[in-house]
């Protein structure tokens, strides 16, 4: 073979086979193999996050508790959420499927700093470290908001460690949100314009947009957490004169705008699906299109909503509520467009669908009573109870999680070239959308009658409710355990995937399943707009 | 931090041309300085809150910092600023000799900024300002504690950041990048300019830190 | 050559303005005096990004960018104090 052959052949080589070396993947540059390795990462805290839950859930069988401590229940919720926002949530979608995808569906060879995405993943395994690290050496039990002077004076576990690695975390999120949006900006294909782009691609634009304008807060307001607490200066204390309420501002500004964080990159997966599924064009592209940057903005407008109880002025909370109530609109556009897109279509019922489905419910479910929680009224009677822990979990569980699994069964096959069982994907997207209501329905309830959040001992007249949610996040863990197996069992047993086994529109699934090393042979020429369907041979 | 030193040699594979990749630094660059700007942001909101609850503290703290020693400093800083502008319009024009003499001008002059800084450090100690050292308690009434903190957190990360930016280091380079990039008139132009652009920053937090009080 | 006369000018400009800043807190003046730092320091912020950090030669996407950062600062604080000063 001439050397030119064989460097034909090895950019042809799939970009998983083209070197296997260990060495080959830790210093990988390639956008795709970075992917691979979010995921794997993710997905061990998905699993670590999700055994704190389990504690959780079963320590709630009994009104008395069943083996957990005061300060040990606290630990584990703790654990849980900082866990599941921070290694799971945040960096879910972006950095496994927004990093494999993003170049492809513009046509480019990789991101603009593919080095940068590399030290991105380094920066994010060290601040996983330092909170897993934190877990372990006695845990936390601040829950997820760290809220000040707690925090900051009278806790006595892991809080700084706990704080430095989210810290560390955040300039992970930072630097791939700049990826990003320089990728987007500067690295389209020619003929690329800006709507011709995927809307997952204008989804994940708008997330960038937050990751890098509101982390870069959350990381400060560490910062002066942690310097209060281990130096003693007094920021937050109001013994000192410093006030509670500034970690609060601080903080919500990054955590509201980080929940679109979590759903942004959801509903930019939940387009792509029922498009392709619904083998239709996308209803009213320009409007879902727009609407993510609607979120990403207005989302910065609202924080103040998390504070209605907390002090803050009475002004304030009009403001915000009034502004909360705003963000629902462009969040309804999107609902309208995906149900009008599925109408008339030629709908195959797949199992990335049934998440898409589950996804739009939950979702609307979920939005519904954010509404009620963003009354200012409703927010005094409910604060703090099971229904808020039930309204959120319908938007990063029912909503976020489930899209996540919509967008693994989805692209499975590209980046693995391998097809998942399809049986088994329908039968587990059906179960954990059964586990999911049947955990998280009866919260609503139990919150409405006034169940409060954070205690592992309650009134016995919550037990049946407390029962069934339990029972529901059993049925959860297990749903959520067989695709983890039936993706190994494919990665050596599945059938072979075809370049288009959707007969979807894009331009990933124009190359091979899975794709090679630089993506494209030649760069692209981009001539029409995104989902023209009927799909036409040859385009 | 955004692009390394040999992914700005030579075109990266990822880019069709040199324009699109010197276009693409630059507007990460900007992105980068918007995450700054967010950053210290939070931090000046801080402040402006203690300044709102606790007027008269604050005015009195911020009369016990050594406004000469801050205003020299900042000029200092201004100066090197220039010497790195200047430094950067060298290069470009080709000229560099003059390039590396304005950088290290700009390098020296960071030094002294350092410098100063640490003697004003060192007599905020003396005088027991610190939080939690100092030869003595602290001498105001205990809500100027907090501006005086956050007076320390806020110059201390702005000393940090002088100190990465004199050593005219690039985004995230090793030290051989760094002294390639300041030796290499030719070749390095952009991302001189992109080092100048970090170098920059550093000139906000001056009148905010200090002059609050009035 | 102009850009090096329009840079030490900028820098005599900055400065000047740091001059006024020390002399102003010499001053009581009350509320006058944050009024006059606060626009001193905008000033200077300015002139530093503008002309130090090329914002006056770059495209308009970069503006756009430097804009939207100082935009979202503007959030930060317009709604954040919106708390403390009614409360
Ligand atoms: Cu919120």
């Amino acid at each position: 073979m001439s050397t030119a052959t064989e460097r034909l052949a090895l950019e042809r080589a799939g970009y998983v086979t083209a070197c296997y070396t260990l060495r080959s993947w830790l210093l990988t540059t390639d956008h795709k193999r970075i992917a691979i390795l979010y995921m794997l990462a993710i997905t061990g805290f998905f699993f670590i996050g999700g055994a704190a839950a389990a504690l959780i859930r079963i320590e709630l069988f009994s009104p008395t508790g069943v083996f957990l401590s005061n300060d040990g229940y606290n630990k584990a919720f703790t654990m849980h959420s900082v866990v599941m926002v921070w290694l799971f949530l945040i960096p879910s979608i972006p950095t496994t499927f927004g990093n494999f995808l993003i170049p492809i569906m513009i046509g480019a060879k990789d991101l603009a700093f593919p080095r940068l995405n590399l030290l991105s993943w380094y920066i994010f395994m060290l601040g996983g470290l330092f909170v897993l690290y934190a877990l372990v050496a006695g845990g936390v039990d601040t829950g997820w908001t760290f809220y000040t002077p707690y925090s900051t004076l009278f806790s006595n576990s892991y809080v700084a460690a706990a704080a430095l690695g989210i810290f560390i975390t955040g300039f992970s999120s930072i630097l791939t949100g700049l990826n990003f949006i320089v990728t987007i900006h500067k690295l389209r294909a020619p003929g690329m314009g800006w709507f011709r782009l995927r809307l997952f691609v204008w989804s994940h634009y708008a997330t960038s947009v937050i990751l890098v304008l509101a982390t870069p807060v959350l990381a400060l307001s560490l910062a002066l957490n942690i310097a209060e607490r281990v130096f003693g200066i007094g920021i937050f204390d109001p013994r000192l004169g410093g006030d509670p309420l500034l970690w609060q501002h601080l903080f919500w500004f990054y955590s509201h705008p980080a929940v679109y964080i979590m759903i942004l990159p959801s509903m930019a997966v939940i387009s792509e699906l029922i498009s392709a599924f619904a083998q239709n064009r996308i209803f009213g592209y320009r409007f879902v299109a727009y609407s993510s940057i609607a979120i990403a903005s207005i989302g910065f407008l609202v924080w103040g909503h998390h504070m209605f109880v907390s002090g803050q002025s009475m002004w304030a909370s009009i403001t915000f509520s009034f502004l909360s109530f705003l963000v629902a609109v462009p969040s309804a556009v999107k609902v309208y467009n995906w149900t009008a897109t599925l109408y008339k279509g030629q709908v195959m019922i797949k199992a990335p669908l049934l998440y898409a489905i589950g996804f739009i419910g939950l979702f609307v479910v979920g939005g519904i009573t954010g509404l009620f929680l963003a009354s200012l009224a409703i927010d005094v009677h409910v604060t703090d109870t099971y229904f808020v822990i039930a309204h959120f979990h319908y938007i990063m569980v029912g909503a976020a999680v489930s899209a996540y699994f919509g967008a693994l069964h989805f692209w499975w096959p590209k980046m693995t070239g391998r097809m998942y069982p399809e049986g088994w994907g329908i039968a587990s997207a059906l179960l954990i959308f059964l586990g999911f209501t049947l955990t998280f329905f009866p919260q609503f309830v139990l919150g409405y009658l006034g169940m409060p959040r954070r205690y592992h001992l309650y009134d016995p007249q919550f037990q049946v409710l407390n029962v069934l949610s339990s029972a529901g996040a059993l049925v959860l863990a297990a749903a959520y355990l067989i695709p983890l197996t039936y993706f190994l069992w494919s990665l050596r047993w599945g059938a072979r995937a075809s370049d288009n086994p959707w007969g979807a529109d894009g331009l990933e699934w124009t190359i091979a399943s899975p794709p090679p090393k630089h993506n494209f042979a030649q760069t692209p020429v981009i001539t029409r707009d995104p989902y023209q369907y009927p799909l036409k041979e040859g385009t | 931090m955004a692009p390394s030193a040999a992914e700005h040699t030579a075109t990266a594979e990822q880019f069709a041309a040199p324009e699109q990749q010197r276009e693409a630094a630059f507007l990460g660059m900007w992105t980068f300085l918007a995450t700054e700007i967010m950053l210290f942001g939070g931090l000046f909101f801080g402040i402006a809150v203690y300044r709102w609850l606790h007027p008269d503290a604050v005015r009195e703290a911020s009369q016990h910092l050594y406004k000469s020693i801050g205003g020299i400093n900042t000029a200092v800083l201004l100066a090197s600023s220039l010497a790195v502008a200047l430094a950067v319009l060298s290069g470009r024009e080709g000229d560099r000799r003059s390039a590396v003499r304005n950088l290290l001008v700009g390098a020296g002059l960071g030094l002294a900024f350092l410098g100063i800084k640490a003697y004003e450090y060192y007599l905020d100690y003396s005088e027991g300002l610190m939080p939690g050292v100092g030869p003595k308690p602290f001498p105001l009434p205990p809500d100027s504690e907090l501006f005086i903190n956050a007076y320390f957190f806020a110059t201390g990360i702005h000393a940090a950041r002088a100190d990465r930016g004199w050593r005219a280091g690039g985004p995230c380079p090793t030290p051989g990048d760094r002294i390639a990039a300041a030796g290499s008139a030719h070749r390095d132009r952009d991302r001189r300019a992109l080092l100048a652009l970090r170098r920059h920053r550093l000139d906000f937090s001056f009148p905010v830190l200090y002059l609050v009080g009035g | 050559m102009g850009d090096r006369r329009t840079f030490v000018l900028v820098d005599l400009a900055l400065l000047a303005l740091l001059a006024a800043t020390y002399g102003i807190s010499y001053l009581h003046l009350g509320v006058g005096n944050a009024v006059l730092n606060i626009g001193i320091a905008v000033a200077k912020a300015g002139l530093v990004v503008w002309f130090f950090m090329h914002l006056r030669t770059a495209v308009p996407l970069v503006r756009l960018f430097a804009g939207a950062a100082l935009l979202w600062l503007v959030i930060l604080f317009a709604l954040g104090l919106n708390d403390w000063l009614t409360r």
